[in-house]
């Protein structure tokens, strides 16, 4: 049978039972459970169960409820003596003060800066309305000698997966876009944030439409969508919606306007087309990298599914088109070493741990979001740990004061309310501070990070919530050892001027100190090194020149380049011209197929066009043969890199050796035969986050010749700023309705490091307020460890000690310490540094740095020195007979 | 002298006990309040009643036997002491002098009002 109590609620009994009386628990527990039986038979066991709930949330009454031990004191008068004598201890003691509020207070803020950050770049992509079930089609390409990975993938895959596959919902592809001038009555705007999505668009993300009907808003082929501001650029407060802008795409009707992109996604436009209008991209296509593609998945659809069935997919679709494209069978293919991989990522997981190529823009790195939100727990636990050490530290000082109350009557709990209560006071007081610290630096960090992050919007009453408890912890765990050790005292031993020598004290004091500078070294080290990254990357030789080169881009709206080209190399300073369709670094090349003459299989390449004098003006070293010249005729002529040159199989002869380029994307009228004219040393022509692909570089005299969009000239650079004036004359003289974009290449470059240059400076702006932190703690700790042997420092003198025996004396504790934490520190940060160097293609070796590690040692121990020596010197030098004579 | 007087919940009670003699304990006195009054009580408000009526002396309580009902728990009865009968007089008394006092014109006109 079983047991009548079971039905009942169990929670609230136990509840009851631990806040009421003991005397009336048998009495009143009794008559709730009788009355729960009753009402059971007569009203159900529902009914039954909620009135004895609230009977027992009724019970919650002071003729009932426990007495507390507080209760049993005049709380209010208590309180009151315990602020007082806080303050005034606080008053008293005002470095102490300082060293505990400020401290606390500054890691506080910092931690909460730091956490505004994750914050913003966890929330990534979070608001679109089907987010669990939104994913983005990502491809690994495997090439015979290396893998690409890839965000931008073919037109037709989603839109087959969506035929296909009926696990999938729907689906939408965004063109990331380029550059076009837009003109609304004579007036012209170059728009970089252009963007063509799919008609769903709106339906499938979580961007709201402010004007327009969401349901048909691409329902013409030359529909476009502005964003708010974008609207308000070309028409102020005017109506948009039906109004017409000019593009080199023909006209646009303006069918509506939506909110300005959310800052937290992956992607951000300013005017969205409808992707129809993009003709070129129509034909099915299951080979080139045109969009992104997104899958809505049905409710409770695993992607691992869907990516398995994508292999098919591969198979069914792609595969004739590679064999009638590469003339092979796609088990050839295969066998060579090719092959695709598709696979879904979640959309909330795109900004932080996709880093593929062709992403909408530089993503966040979840790395670095562990690096910083362990910086802070750093931090707070180093003013943590500054907090304790102090309190225990100070425990011999105070302890004449607790056996004078002792003697007086103080209670023992109401030494440890006094002590509990000092401790909570500091850790509230620095969580204002830190709050007002804030709101100062916010804007300044906002600028730094280029986020609108707003410390409103994170005081949600939550987050009040857990950063008060947080605060009350922190006082209380630092309250607790002084609280119960010092009101343990006997008041005899201490009245009797006993020193009290804490053994307990004196180790956690030491494992607290080592811990700091546990931290504090790994910190350093790991500044160090990330600053050796940062330099490598900017000062690696690149194979070109980076220096001096202004960069001329969209070329192609020139209506003759030559005659630009003439025009331009007049200008005094200007010492070279050169052309490419791509310039280091930016990304964008494409992608054609080659076989060597006579060989079955071909082989994918990266694929660039270069004018003649590129090569000169960038600087960049031949391996063998030549560059493409006026003095040759370059139609059918091919340059490859070292990389490609083996990717095709011709490293050993390669000047001369017929390639095919064949029929693709790139050219659709058939194969082509080019000859290799000359071999280029490889060259970093993408970032240094990824290895060196095979590439193959046309002529501009050959058929691919238009895409030369990028003049790169080599000029004088103290001339710049005239030779960019002058530029744009020219330019406006021949192609009037265009707008002028030019950049330096060095910037563009430096661009690509942004982000870890960025957080490179946090980091050392973080690591500098940590090692300060633990600084002014160990001063903290050393002033009063040196005020306790005083009387010591004294006798040893009287006894003949000289005051350099003395100083080293006391410093020979802290050397010791910091050792032990030198020894702890490097493995530890070693192991970090190879964690976060592993993202780099091209990076330093960790034993290269060994210097950061001594320097590491180094630096925390003269800082040590020098905080500690200030007091050690003082207390040593000091006349003996005053030290003896302190009480 | 302070609290000499009764509230209407706590003469409620004192009655309600008289009313149940021998039975009454906790729960039999809560229902029987609900019943007369039509008002739900809860135990909690009932055992602060008790409890000062203890204090003042009107009410005196025992523990019961332990009994397997209640898992164990025992009743604890509750008596009216006759320093708490004579205040339940004296509170009639007062009232039915009131009662008394009232011109019944005036108490009828009322009831025809309202």
């Amino acid at each position: 049978m079983p047991s009548p109590n079971d039905s009942i609620p169990k929670l609230y009994q136990r509840l009851f039972e631990i806040f009421c009386k003991e005397e009336l628990i048998n009495e009143l527990q009794g008559d709730l459970e009788e009355e729960f039986f009753l009402n059971k038979e007569e009203l159900g066991l529902r009914r039954a169960r909620s009135i004895y709930k609230a009977e027992v949330i009724k019970m919650l009454r002071p003729s009932i409820v426990k007495k507390t031990k507080l209760n049993n004191l005049n709380f209010a008068a208590m309180f009151k003596i315990n602020a007082k004598l806080a303050f005034r201890n606080l008053a008293k003691h005002k470095l102490y003060t300082f060293i505990n509020i400020g401290g606390l207070a500054i890691s506080l803020a910092v931690c909460m800066l730091i956490l505004l950050y994750v914050n913003s770049e966890v929330n990534y992509d979070n608001y679109h309305p089907n987010k669990e079930r939104l994913y983005r089609v990502a491809l690994d390409r495997f090439y015979p000698d290396h893998t690409s990975y890839y965000a931008l993938t073919p037109f037709s895959m989603a839109e087959q997966a969506a035929i296909d596959f009926p696990e999938v919902e729907a689906f939408c592809r965004i063109f990331p876009g380029f550059g076009i001038d837009v003109t609304y009555e004579n007036e012209s705007f170059l728009e970089n944030g252009l963007k063509a999505a799919d008609k769903n668009f709106f339906e499938v993300f979580g961007i709201k439409i402010i004007e327009g009907d969401k349901a048909d808003i691409f329902n013409v082929p030359n529909a476009v969508v502005l964003s708010e501001s974008t609207a308000r650029k070309y028409f102020g407060n005017d109506q948009a919606i039906g109004k017409i802008l000019k593009s080199a795409l023909g006209d646009l009707i303006v069918s509506g306007v939506a909110e300005d992109t959310p800052q937290n996604t992956h992607f951000k436009f300013d005017l969205l087309l409808n992707l129809e209008l993009l003709n070129f991209l129509q034909a099915p296509n299951f080979l080139n990298f045109s969009v992104h593609n997104y899958l809505l998945l049905k409710e409770g659809v695993d992607p691992e599914l869907i990516n398995e069935k994508y292999v098919d997919l591969v198979e069914n679709y792609a595969a004739g088109q590679i064999e009638r494209s590469q003339n092979i069978s796609f088990e050839e293919y295969k066998a060579s070493g090719n092959g695709y991989r598709y696979y879904l990522q979640p959309i909330q997981d795109i900004h932080l741990k996709s880093q593929l190529e062709a992403e909408f823009e530089v993503n966040g790195n979840i790395t670095y979001i562990y690096i910083f939100l362990s910086i802070a727990v750093f931090i707070v636990a180093l003013a943590a740990v500054n907090f304790i050490n102090l309190a225990t530290a100070r425990s011999t000082e105070r302890a004449k004061e607790v056996g004078i109350r002792k003697v007086l009557g103080s209670e023992r709990k109401q030494l440890i309310s006094q002590f509990l209560f000092e401790s909570i006071f500091v850790s509230v007081v620095s969580l204002l501070i830190a709050v007002a610290l804030i709101f100062l630096i916010m804007p300044a960090f906002n600028g730094f990070t280029e986020k609108t992050m707003a410390l409103a919007t994170f005081l949600t009453p939550l987050n009040i919530g857990i950063l008060l408890l947080f605060s009350l912890g922190l006082g209380l765990l630092a309250g607790l050892y002084p609280a119960f050790i010092l009101s343990s005292f006997k008041p005899v031993t201490v009245l009797k001027g006993k020193l009290i020598s804490s053994k307990n004290g004196a180790w956690i004091r030491n494992g607290l100190v080592v811990f700091q500078f546990f931290i504090s070294i790994v910190l350093i080290c790991s500044t160090l090194i990330v600053g050796q990254q940062m330099d490598y990357l900017q000062n690696r030789n690149l194979g070109f020149d980076r220096e001096n080169v202004l960069v001329i881009q969209r070329a192609f709206n020139l209506p003759d380049l030559e005659t630009f080209k003439t025009e331009v190399s007049k200008i005094p300073g200007v010492n070279s011209i050169g052309g490419a369709s791509a310039m280091p670094g930016s990304g964008i090349y494409f992608g054609a197929s080659f076989r060597q003459e006579g060989m079955n299989e071909a082989v994918a390449l990266n694929c660039a066009v270069f004018a003649d004098e590129y090569l000169e003006t960038m600087n960049m070293e031949l391996a063998e043969g030549r560059s493409f010249s006026k003095d040759f005729q370059d139609t059918l002529a091919l340059m490859l890199n070292e990389s490609g040159a083996r990717a095709l199989g011709i490293a050993d002869n390669p000047i001369g050796a017929r390639i095919s380029n064949v029929q693709g994307a790139n050219n659709p009228n058939g194969n082509i035969t080019y000859q290799v004219v000359g071999i280029i040393k490889d060259y970093n022509y993408k970032s240094l986050h990824t290895e060196i692909t095979p590439m193959a570089i046309f002529s501009s005299e050959s058929a691919q010749g238009g895409n030369v969009a990028n003049l790169a000239l080599k000029i004088d650079p103290a001339q710049s700023a005239a030779i960019v004036d002058q530029v744009r004359e020219i330019w406006r003289g021949q192609a009037p309705n265009q707008t002028y974009v030019y950049n330096f290449l060095d910037d563009s470059l430096n661009g690509l490091y942004e982000a870890e240059q960025k957080s490179g400076k946090l980091f050392l702006i973080f690591t500098s307020i940590a090692i300060w932190i633990a600084c002014i703690g160990l001063f903290g700790l050393a002033t009063f460890i040196i005020g306790s042997r005083i009387k010591e420092i004294g006798v040893r003198k009287v006894l003949g000690a000289s005051s350099a025996r003395v100083v080293f004396l006391l410093m020979n504790d802290f050397n010791k310490l910091i050792l032990i934490s030198v020894l702890l520190a490097v493995p530890a940060a070693i192991w970090v540094m190879q964690k976060w160097l592993a993202g780099f293609a091209y990076r330093i070796d960790l034993t290269d740095t060994w210097v950061s590690f001594f320097i590491g040692g180094i630096v925390s121990l003269l800082v040590a020195w020098l905080t500690v020596s200030y007091h050690s010197i003082k207390a040593a030098m000091s006349n003996p007979v005053k030290n003896l004579r302190t009480e | 002298m302070k609290g000499s007087n009764l509230g209407e919940f706590q003469e409620l009670a004192l009655l309600t006990i008289l009313v149940l003699g021998d039975e009454a304990y906790g729960v039999t006195i809560k229902r029987e309040i609900n019943k007369n009054v039509k008002r739900a009580i809860s135990r909690g408000a009932l055992h602060t009643a008790l409890s000062r009526l203890e204090e003042k002396g009107y009410l005196k309580s025992k523990q019961g036997e332990a009994s397997t009902e209640r898992g164990g728990r025992p009743k604890r009865y509750y008596e009216v002491t006759n320093k708490g009968k004579s205040a339940l007089h004296e509170a009639r008394e007062v009232r039915d002098n009131l009662w008394n006092k009232i011109p019944s014109v005036r108490l009828e006109l009322q009831y025809a009002l309202s």
